[in-house]
Parts: C-alpha cells; sequence; structure tokens
C-alpha cells in the first residue's frame, strides 16, 4: 500500500505506477486509450485523462485489494505542468512527446504543428530519446510563485540531437557538464491551492 | 538614404518611481530632448515610443501630456530592445524622406511588478519548465566558464568595472562602487550568477530627437551623425546551439559595420547589453574587440575601462545605470551621443569620435536571443 501523505499525492502515484510495473501487471487495458495496435500514441492525453480502471479479475488477486488501492492512487492526478510534453508508455516509464516532420524528418519538441524546417503540416507525433548528455546548467535560487525552489535548471541535448530544457534531478555537487542523463518524472513546484505539479526530469541511472 | 542626425537628448535618473505613472517619468525626458533641439516643438513629425511593459498607448499618453499630439504615434514593442528598434524605424522614416524630424521615446517602469525576476511570456515551453532569464545566462556563463577556464572570480570584475563606472554617473540607479569579494558573496540568484552578476529592476526614461541634414544644420554645435541603424532577429533551433557565441550580435554587428563602413578597431566608445556580466563578455567577442576565448584579457587589460581604447559601458550600463527595458535603447543613445559631444560629465571619454549602441531583447525558446538592435554613431 502506497500511503499518500497529504500534499504528496502525486509522489505516491508515480510510485505506484513504479510498483504495478515491477510486480508485473500487465498494464495494456489502461493503455488502450492512449496507444494503437502499432504501439503509437494516439492522441496527446495526459496522464490526468488516463482514468480506465483494471478490471479486478485481471489483477493478482490479494486479500485487501491493495493493488485496487494502488490503482485508485494511481488514477489520481499526477498533474504535469505541461501535460502535451510528456507521456508513458505501456511499461509505464516516461517519453518525451516530439514531432517528426514526414517531409524532411525534422524532429521538434514540442511536437510543431507546422515544421520550422520545411513548413509541412504533416507531423507524425513520435517519441523522442530517453538519453542525452547534460550541455549547461545552473541552479536557480529566484523564480516566479510557484516553483519548488532553488531547482536545477539545464539543457540536455538528446540521443537524436533535439536540445531540452528540463529540471535535473541530480544532487547539486555531482552535476557536471556532459554528464549522461536520462529521463524521469519528478514534482517540481505547487499550484496556487498547494497541490503537487510534476513534470519530466533528467537524472542518473 | 538621406543622412539623419541627433539634435536632442534626454535622460531622468534611474532609479525607482512606485508613486509615478509612466506619462510622469515619460514626458521629462521627452521636453527635454525637444528642448535642447531648440526646433519648435508643434512641428515634430512623428514619435516613436519603445516600451515592453507600458501598455496600449505609451507614446500618446506622454506626449499628451506635452500637449504635442496630431502627429504620427507609434509604440514599438521589442523586449529589451523595444526603443533601439524604435530608433531604428525612426531613422529609416527620416532617412527615406517621409519625416524630417522624429522623436524616439523609451519609456518602462517595471516596479509595477513590485520586484523578482521579470515575467516572460507564458506561452513560451521553456518558460512553463522553469526557464527565467537569469538562468539562461548562468548556463551561457557555466557553459563559457567551461569551455574557456574563466572563473567566477574573473567574470564577477566585470561588475566591478561596470559599477566603478555607474558611481561617476549622477544619472545611474546604482552609484556604489564593488569589490570582487562583494559580488561573489552576494546573494545567488542563478549560480553562477549573484545578486551583482544581475542588472536591477527600476524605472526610467530616455529620448532622442533625430532629424534630416537641413534641419541639422541650424544646430549651434555639430550634431551627431546615426551612421548605422539595424535590427535582427535570432536563428531558430531546438537542437544543439553554441550558447558560448552571441551569434545573432556577431551577425547585427557586420551589417552595422558594413553600414557605416567601419570594423571594431574604430570603434571608441560602446554602450552593449550588459544585463548580466557573462553577456558583457560575450559580447566583446561577437563584435570583434578580440578573439573568442580572449574577452577576460581584453577587460583586465583595461582596455574596455575608462581611459582605455574602447570604453564598454562608461554609464555603467544596464548591471549600474539599470535596466527599464523598454528606456535602455533610447538611454544608450543618448549616452553615445553625450559622448561624442563631449559633455558626459565626470564619466566622459576623452576624444570619442565613434559610438556604438547595442541592445538585445530577449528570451524565446530556441533563439539566441529575440532581437539585436545596433546603432553608430560618429562626430
Amino acid at each position: 500500500m502506497v500511503r499518500a501523505a497529504s500534499g504528496d499525492v502525486s509522489r505516491a502515484a508515480v510510485q505506484a505506477w513504479l510498483l504495478l510495473r515491477d510486480a508485473g501487471v500487465d498494464r495494456r487495458k489502461i493503455m488502450r486509450d492512449v496507444f494503437d495496435e502499432d504501439g503509437k500514441i494516439r492522441s496527446r492525453l495526459s496522464m490526468t485523462t488516463v482514468q480506465t480502471p483494471i478490471e479486478k479479475e485481471s489483477l493478482p488477486m490479494t486479500e485487501t485489494n491493495t493493488l485496487v488501492s494502488n490503482q485508485a492512487a494511481a488514477n489520481a492526478d499526477v498533474r504535469f505542468i505541461t501535460p502535451d510534453l510528456v507521456a508513458l508508455d505501456a511499461t509505464g516509464a516516461p517519453h518525451l512527446i516530439g514531432g517528426r516532420c514526414r517531409n524532411c524528418q525534422a524532429l521538434s519538441f514540442p511536437r510543431a504543428a507546422v515544421c520550422a524546417g520545411c513548413l509541412s503540416e504533416e507531423i507524425e507525433t513520435v517519441p523522442l530519446a530517453c538519453e542525452g548528455t547534460l550541455y549547461s546548467y545552473s541552479v536557480v535560487h529566484q523564480a516566479p510563485k510557484g516553483w519548488i525552489v532553488p531547482y536545477a535548471l539545464g539543457y540536455i541535448d538528446l540521443a537524436d540531437n533535439v536540445r531540452v530544457l528540463a529540471h535535473i534531478d541530480v544532487a547539486q555537487e555531482k552535476i557536471a557538464i556532459d554528464m549522461p542523463l536520462h529521463l524521469a518524472v519528478g514534482v517540481v513546484g505547487a499550484d496556487s491551492s498547494g497541490a503537487p505539479l510534476s513534470s519530466y526530469t533528467f537524472t542518473t541511472a | 538614404m538621406r543622412d539623419v542626425y541627433v539634435i536632442g537628448t534626454g535622460l531622468i535618473p534611474f532609479g525607482k518611481y512606485p508613486e509615478k505613472t509612466l506619462a510622469d517619468i515619460g514626458w521629462p525626458a521627452a521636453k527635454e530632448a525637444i528642448v535642447e533641439s531648440a526646433v519648435k516643438p508643434k512641428s515634430i513629425d512623428a514619435v516613436y515610443c519603445g516600451t515592453a511593459h507600458g501598455g496600449m498607448l505609451a507614446g500618446q499618453r506622454i506626449m499628451k501630456t506635452l500637449g504635442l499630439t496630431g502627429m504620427s504615434i507609434v509604440n514599438v514593442e521589442n523586449a529589451c530592445s523595444s526603443s533601439s528598434s524604435a530608433l531604428a524605424e525612426a531613422w529609416t522614416a527620416v532617412a527615406s524622406g517621409r519625416h524630417d524630424t522624429a522623436l524616439i521615446i523609451g519609456v518602462e517602469k517595471l516596479t509595477k511588478f513590485g520586484g523578482g525576476t521579470l515575467p516572460l511570456e507564458r506561452e513560451d515551453w521553456e518558460v512553463n519548465q522553469g526557464m527565467v532569464m537569469p538562468a539562461l545566462y548562468a548556463m551561457r556563463a557555466r557553459r563559457y566558464m567551461h569551455e574557456y577556464g574563466l572563473t567566477a572570480r574573473q567574470l564577477a570584475e566585470v561588475s566591478v568595472k561596470a559599477h566603478a563606472h555607474g558611481a561617476l554617473n549622477p544619472n545611474a540607479q546604482i552609484r556604489k562602487r564593488v569589490s570582487v569579494e562583494e559580488v561573489m558573496s552576494a546573494r545567488p540568484v542563478a549560480e553562477p550568477l549573484t545578486l551583482w552578476h544581475c542588472c536591477p529592476t527600476g524605472d526610467g526614461a530616455a529620448a532622442v530627437l533625430i532629424a534630416s541634414a537641413d534641419i541639422a544644420r541650424q544646430q549651434k554645435t555639430n550634431p551627431v551623425r546615426i551612421a548605422a541603424s539595424e535590427v535582427t532577429s535570432g536563428l531558430y533551433t531546438n537542437g544543439y546551439r553554441d550558447m558560448t557565441w552571441a551569434e545573432l550580435t556577431a551577425r547585427g554587428a557586420r551589417e552595422a559595420y558594413n553600414m557605416a563602413g567601419i570594423g571594431p578597431e574604430d570603434v571608441d566608445v560602446a554602450e552593449i547589453h550588459d544585463a548580466f556580466t557573462i553577456a558583457e563578455l560575450m559580447y566583446y567577442e561577437a563584435f570583434g574587440f578580440c578573439d573568442r576565448g580572449h574577452a577576460y584579457e581584453l577587460l583586465s587589460s583595461g582596455a574596455t575601462s575608462l581611459g582605455g581604447d574602447i570604453c564598454v559601458n562608461p554609464s555603467g550600463g544596464l548591471l549600474s545605470r539599470g535596466h527599464p527595458v523598454g528606456a535602455t535603447g533610447a538611454a544608450q543613445a543618448v549616452e553615445i551621443v553625450r559622448q561624442l559631444k563631449g559633455c558626459a560629465g565626470a564619466h566622459q571619454v576623452e576624444g570619442a569620435k565613434i559610438g556604438v549602441s547595442h541592445a538585445t531583447g530577449g528570451g524565446i525558446a530556441g533563439l539566441d536571443h529575440g532581437v539585436c538592435s545596433i546603432h553608430i554613431f560618429v562626430r
């Protein structure tokens, strides 16, 4: 059972997803509204809209229905500040949602509506690489309301040559330019009512 | 295109005026420029007002206070290059013959935001991930330090120079010298940048009046000529970009030098966009004052300080004079013109004949900066 301390629901929800993954739970039923038969993202749904409950019969049965409780926790909002930019795949791992121009193959992040290379509007939605190198970073101490300060912000050059701005989830003294990082999810702030807000982050293995 | 001259300048002391309106701080700068030119106020053909956050009809709100409206008034927004861009528009109008005189105003009241980092465009995806301007410059600094071995101590010396100049400028927002130790031990804003590495927020207004040769001829003293006027925008990429090279300023500088027929070695004085310390060093390189990676050597040689060959930011620059965003471009033009006329006072650059003003407007994702506007003035 994943306990959610008040104000920490989104951390609990992420933990619940990871527990389900590690427990080998088949979560394809959850994902059927999100992914088509080829595993491509059907539409840009945020995690908050993935609400399909798992049928009890498909779950390993327990006495206390703890997994159902975990699923309830997992269905609770992991509220992404920019839900159009990130999604979870069938195994629960996060992917950045990018675009690829059908005409010239140029990648875009966020997914572009029109290609900045050739003006085509034929843009496929594609997951971007999850690994990258840190180009530069800064630990930010002064920011608008809502951010948990201080936070480390960095530019990551992904393996497919897109550059992404992200929070770096690494102890400050261990951050170094050119270090390899991979994609994750983390709580980065709170909205005006204090509810946590998450985003994609980059972290070490 | 005709030659264009500056016949009047105006500036209010930069600082904090929370109780005043935009028009309250704008009209004194405008009036000073008009009075200095000695033209009949009602003969001004056009007004171009640059402001980023001033709201609708900023130029009209200022000009109606002076009872001077009816002519073409256009308001220009280009972030921190707003009034430089307004000057470029005005220059084009007078150079083309469309107008014979034009008043340029730069005005901003940042105290309306109450302090903290300036709000950036909410639609920008990087802003939604937590980007703030100090962080962008801090990342440039971090990468530059990584590639060229610049130390935090060396970077702090940019701030020391800026505040040493500003201490001599009665119109500067900050008129206090700082030491390297004070700069390094100040509170961090976005590491490695501390408070003293960042320009302050505040209010200000400045104005220049420009005119055709016929009208300028009537001036009592030789007016300064605008030899180059340019505006460029950053090139978009979502992939790798060398953040240690100010590509936008480099392109703009080349355009401006070509237009004026000069090179970097001809420049005597420059007011460039030192919103954060690292910016000044990168701009030395982009302007060709030194080779890449050698900006600190140029700074520490004294060449860019008062008394040196190419004095950069004798006014104290954005770091010390202040950076009320829309006002900066006009203030830089005023400074360069006064330097070339020999009336800059305690922070005069002796014998200055050719001067450059430069403002960049940021920041939006994927661009070095949104805009860069450069003017070259000659005596």
